[in-house]
């Protein structure tokens, strides 16, 4: 057991992914053996028959053949499913080499040899690019980075196995005999792809255009290219890589060709070179390779190869010799396939999943061709005299190029992963209006235009207030331009946001819409008006000042406290005074209710023991105006507020939150007052919670920090804190943020480590301990969540927005490719990475290098740490798991 | 075991909960309220006003849509973590169909005004009522095209 834990950590495999990777990897070392003997026996019997001088007539041979086969590629590529086209293309290309097999016994040393160099030409291309986007099928962007290098370490070890192969029977088997095993390899391939995928729907739909025709479908590649510029990067620079290597090939293949004239003595050169080569990429690979792209990335692996390339070249046009040319087929075979073709499989989960089958395919059918060609052309303008130092420096001035394309590779591959994470995650573009500089008054009329249309209330309400945060001073002749147009009902809530802006001449639109009879509206009507000195209405005054209804009074009684009618104002404070003292519940809520829309002073001692009031309604009506009144602070100022936060009614709690937000607090009390609301069990306390939630917010630096600190496990008062301090004028705000971010990160591996120790301890299986282990996870995810809503809020634009989304995604292969993009991020990439690594931890349970707190302590101390320093709800979980019921209760 | 946190291992094997925390559910538990029917009782008849909906904890459910609410032709059955009578509450009509008790069953109701709190308060829950919502369209479907034939 633990020989298979230690195996999996040293291969980097997670849970549920052995058999995938041991699937993949008997492919892989199959498919290696066979390229390797073939290659190296290909190689030999031409270079030995034709000489280096017959390559340029190869090149374009292979090109010509390249170019139907890989627009039949490009045909079916989006079409059929991975693994049957896997299965076509291997069955294809078995019958290939057999029949060059079949034709060198007939005519050895002629025709055969020149088939089965051009069947290799052919096959290495569309094999190696079909067998990397087979394994994108089984594995996400992440996933690969971690385990393909793996796989590609195995097809090494499948290379060394060719090599060794025919270092030892190259000097005894006939080279053309070669040919059959590598066709056995291939047959051998299909049996176990076959096997893997019995039973499977064998069609997939097209996954976009129409496309019927070969043609078609590399048209529709082309299109892409013009649609990415990666597309187009990655073409350009596969076109630049086959003429190097044709080159390459050329130089290398004139020096070996003068050292071995004999076939069997280069055939045994070529395996043993292969094998030693070959074993060396195996370790670099299997235990190298895919930390130093963890640690480095891939960018800068990306540049491993045209370095390499640049030097190999460099060396060879100072002197083209025999240790040159071998340092030149290390670079061919040994750098290329381990390190470069390795990482260039990558890129391609930069492109959306509907490009990349076509940008394969355009690759294969025009690219590759074209370069064969052009090498073609190249090498048969070069004079066969020539020296071959000087045909060198031509490949690196090329190579020189090669190098720049990369660079620009890795800045394209960025913006293509930003562009597809904003493709794949919604977020709110509302900023977007904003930023634009606000609304002009034409299309402020018409977004009031839509508060006609709607019958909801709560949306016509939205509108409103959208129209007052981005064009405030058109919001009021806005809204009032369709405000005799609205439902009663709505007229009456937008009545006060329209006096509120005083547009001119709202008062006589109000006036006349209140003349339909409806008493809500005639109430909030009345109270307005007579606030505003509307004549109309003043007239009207005394009127409803003595009229029966308990509300229309308390209205118009409350107008007239606040217009300037001061002959009105004694007749309004005694109607006022004297609803409320009436005992009758329904004339004080009347009173009330007028008083909470337009609070005033001078009726406070009446106001004050209704505070304690046992009806709700009446209470939470008291909190709000004794709140908002001037002279509310008193001794007992934290009495009332603590008694009604603790009150069974959801009315009273949210009344209570709000009256604490009018209320002076020098202290930590008021932050633990808005942590409690925002955990309230009613929405309507946590909304009125989050809505006021600004007036509790520190003033000063320090203070930000120490609070930040102190309720850092307070997850909903964490977020209403990190935006309210983003949004602050506060100086150090963004380094208090970033600090922040640290402490967050801190907190979830340690969430996690402890999460591990229980697994580990093996009590994960007791419901209690399960449970407890979900609710660790929790935590660290909303830890890690956390220091992501704070690089949102430091205004990194909407790229960390995306980036947030496509992290709390369930869909692993956009979680995979958010994360891929969120590590080229200019500014926090290391943060990323360690992101990076405690996400694993947190989704896929993968064991953390780590201490607990608390050092060597065990789960005991752990435990304790969460009780101190965990969520209410983590210190509530343990204390059930621990069986403390009282606690846990 | 505390009845609390076993109402919040409860709640988070339930399909309709399956997108909320742990945290959240347990400010969630406090708002259910148990109930229990006898075998042979019926929740609801079609018809009804939807006032609840109801999560199950013990037992067995047969919903039936035939207007005769005494037939017992059921088009679902419905067990343990599973709920009914939502759609009432979703779109404010009628229930759609009859809900027989076919063994003594224990479940925990959600009435109408806190399910709309809830759903304002967490988002997540209208995706786990989706889900549940396509899984008992897929599972209607074989039982249509039956009716068809």
């Amino acid at each position: 057991m633990r020989l298979r834990t230690r195996l999996f950590r040293l291969l980097m495999l997670h849970q549920g992914e052995g058999r995938i990777v041991l699937f993949l990897s008997l492919i892989a070392a199959l498919t290696g053996f066979g390229l390797s003997i073939g290659r190296a026996s290909s190689d030999a019997l031409f270079f030995t028959q034709y000489g280096a001088d017959n390559l340029p007539l190869m090149f374009a041979l292979i090109a010509l053949v390249l170019v139907p086969l890989s627009l039949g590629y490009a045909a079916f590529v989006d079409r059929i499913s991975p693994y049957r086209l896997f299965n076509h293309l291997l069955l294809g290309f078995a019958a290939m080499v057999g029949m060059a097999w079949l034709a060198m016994l007939t005519v050895v040393g002629n025709l055969g040899i020149a088939l089965y160099f051009i069947a290799y030409g052919v096959i290495s291309e569309l094999l190696l690019l079909h067998f990397s986007h087979y394994t994108s099928y089984f594995f996400d962007a992440q996933q690969a980075k971690r385990l393909f290098p793996s796989v590609m370490a195995i097809f090494r070890l499948g290379a060394i196995l060719g090599g060794v192969f025919l270092g030892v029977a190259g000097s005894t088997i006939a080279p053309y005999n070669v040919a059959l095993v590598w066709a056995l390899c291939l047959i051998s391939v299909l049996g176990l792809v076959a096997w893997r995928h019995r039973g499977e729907p064998i069609y997939t739909p097209i996954k976009r255009g129409r496309a019927s025709t070969p043609v078609q479908m590399l048209r529709e590649g082309l299109m892409f290219s013009h649609q990415s510029r990666l597309v187009r990067i990655i073409a350009l620079g596969v076109f630049l890589l086959v003429l190097l290597l044709s080159v390459q090939e050329y130089l290398v293949g004139s020096i070996f060709a003068g050292y071995y004239p004999d076939e069997h003595q280069l055939t045994a050169f070529f395996g043993w070179f292969s094998a030693i080569l070959n074993t060396c990429l195996l370790l670099l690979q299997l235990f190298v390779f895919g930390r130093l792209l963890r640690r480095f990335g891939l960018k800068t692996m990306n540049l491993v190869y045209p370095v390499t390339t640049l030097l190999s070249f460099g060396l060879m046009a100072l002197s083209a010799g025999y240790l040159t040319a071998v340092l030149g087929r290390i670079n061919a075979v040994g750098i290329l396939p381990g390190v470069r073709n390795t990482v260039s499989g990558f890129f391609f989960h930069a492109l959306p999943g509907y490009m990349q089958g076509r940008a394969h395919a355009l690759i294969a059918a025009l690219v590759l061709p074209s370069g064969l060609l052009v090498s073609a052309l190249f090498l048969w303008w070069v004079p066969k005299d020539l020296p071959l130092e000087w045909v060198s420096g031509g490949g690196f001035a090329v190579a020189l190029l090669f190098f720049w394309v990369k660079l620009k590779k890795n800045a394209a591959y960025a913006d293509s992963l930003v562009e597809l994470v904003s493709q794949s995650v919604f977020v709110r573009d509302g900023e977007a209006v904003a930023e634009s500089g606000g609304l002009d008054r034409v299309t402020a009329c018409q977004l009031a235009g839509y508060m006609r249309e709607t019958d909801s209330s709560v949306t016509m309400l939205n509108y409103a207030d959208l129209l007052v945060s981005l064009a405030r001073e058109h919001a009021g002749v806005a809204m009032l331009s369709v405000y005799a147009d609205l439902p009663v009902r709505q007229q009456d809530q937008l009545l006060a946001r329209i006096a509120r802006l005083m547009p001119a001449g709202w008062e006589s639109v109000a006036w006349d819409a209140a003349q339909c009879g409806d008493a809500h509206l005639a109430e909030t009507t009345a109270r307005l008006l007579l606030a505003a000195g509307y004549p109309g209405a003043l007239a009207h005054a005394e009127t409803w000042l003595e009229t029966g209804s308990p509300r229309l009074r308390a209205a118009a009684a409350v107008g007239c406290l606040h217009g300037d009618a001061a002959d009105l104002k004694p007749m309004a404070r005694a109607t006022l005074e004297a609803l409320l003292q009436s005992g009758e519940p329904d004339a004080q809520l009347a009173a009330l209710g007028a008083l909470a829309a337009m609070p005033h002073g001078d009726l406070l001692p009446l106001i004050r023991p209704m505070l304690f009031s046992e009806q709700a309604r009446m209470r939470a009506f008291a909190l709000d105006i004794w709140s908002r009144c001037p002279h509310a602070g008193g001794d007992d100022t934290r009495a009332i507020i603590d008694d009604a936060l603790a009150s069974p009614s959801c009315l009273v709690r949210a009344a209570a939150i709000r009256a604490a937000a009018h209320l002076p607090s020098a202290d930590l009390s008021g932050l633990d007052r808005l942590s409690r609301a925002l955990r309230d069990q009613d929405h309507r306390v946590r909304l009125a919670a989050q809505t006021c939630a600004s007036a509790f917010m520190p003033k000063h630096a320090d203070a930000w920090a120490a609070a930040l600190e102190h309720y850092g496990s307070d997850f909903d008062l964490q977020q209403v804190m990190i935006a309210a301090l983003a949004a602050s004028g506060v100086k150090r705000k963004a380094s208090i943020l970033n600090q922040h971010t640290a402490w967050h990160v801190g907190h979830a591996r340690k969430t996690l480590l402890i999460r591990d120790c229980i697994a580990e301890s093996g009590d994960q299986d007791a419901p209690q301990w399960a449970f407890l282990m979900q609710v660790l996870r929790e935590e660290a995810r909303r830890h890690l969540d956390s220091v992501l809503y704070i690089l949102c809020s430091l205004g990194q634009g909407r790229e960390m927005s995306y980036i947030r989304g496509g992290l709390s995604s369930e869909d692993r292969r956009l979680w995979a490719q958010t994360m891929e993009s969120a590590m080229q991020h200019k500014q926090h990439s290391h943060l990323f990475y360690e992101l990076a690594i405690l996400y694993e931890a947190e989704r896929d349970g993968v064991a953390l290098s780590g201490v607990l707190p608390g050092g060597k302590a065990a789960l005991r101390d752990g435990l304790a740490w969460c009780q101190a320093y965990g969520s209410e709800w983590l210190a509530e979980s343990v204390r059930y798991s621990l069986g403390d019921k009282k606690g846990a209760t | 075991m505390s009845l609390h946190f076993e109402r919040v291992m409860l709640l988070s094997k339930v399909p309709l909960f399956g997108y909320l925390r742990t945290d959240q559910l347990s400010r969630l538990a406090p708002l259910l309220e148990p109930v229990a029917w006898p075998r042979g009782e019926r929740v609801f008849d079609q018809g009804d006003i939807g006032l609840e909906l109801y999560i199950i904890t013990n037992g067995r459910v047969g919903i039936s849509i035939d207007p005769n609410p005494k037939r017992q032709v059921f088009i679902s059955q419905l067990t343990a973590g599973d709920s009914l009578g939502e759609m009432a509450l979703i779109d404010h009509e009628r229930r759609s169909a009859t809900a027989h008790v076919l063994e003594a069953t224990q479940a925990l109701a959600l009435d109408n005004e806190k399910f709309q709190g809830l759903l304002l308060s967490y988002p997540e829950l209208g995706i786990g009522m989706l889900r549940a919502l396509s899984q008992r369209l897929r599972a209607l479907n074989p039982i249509l095209m039956q009716q068809e034939k």
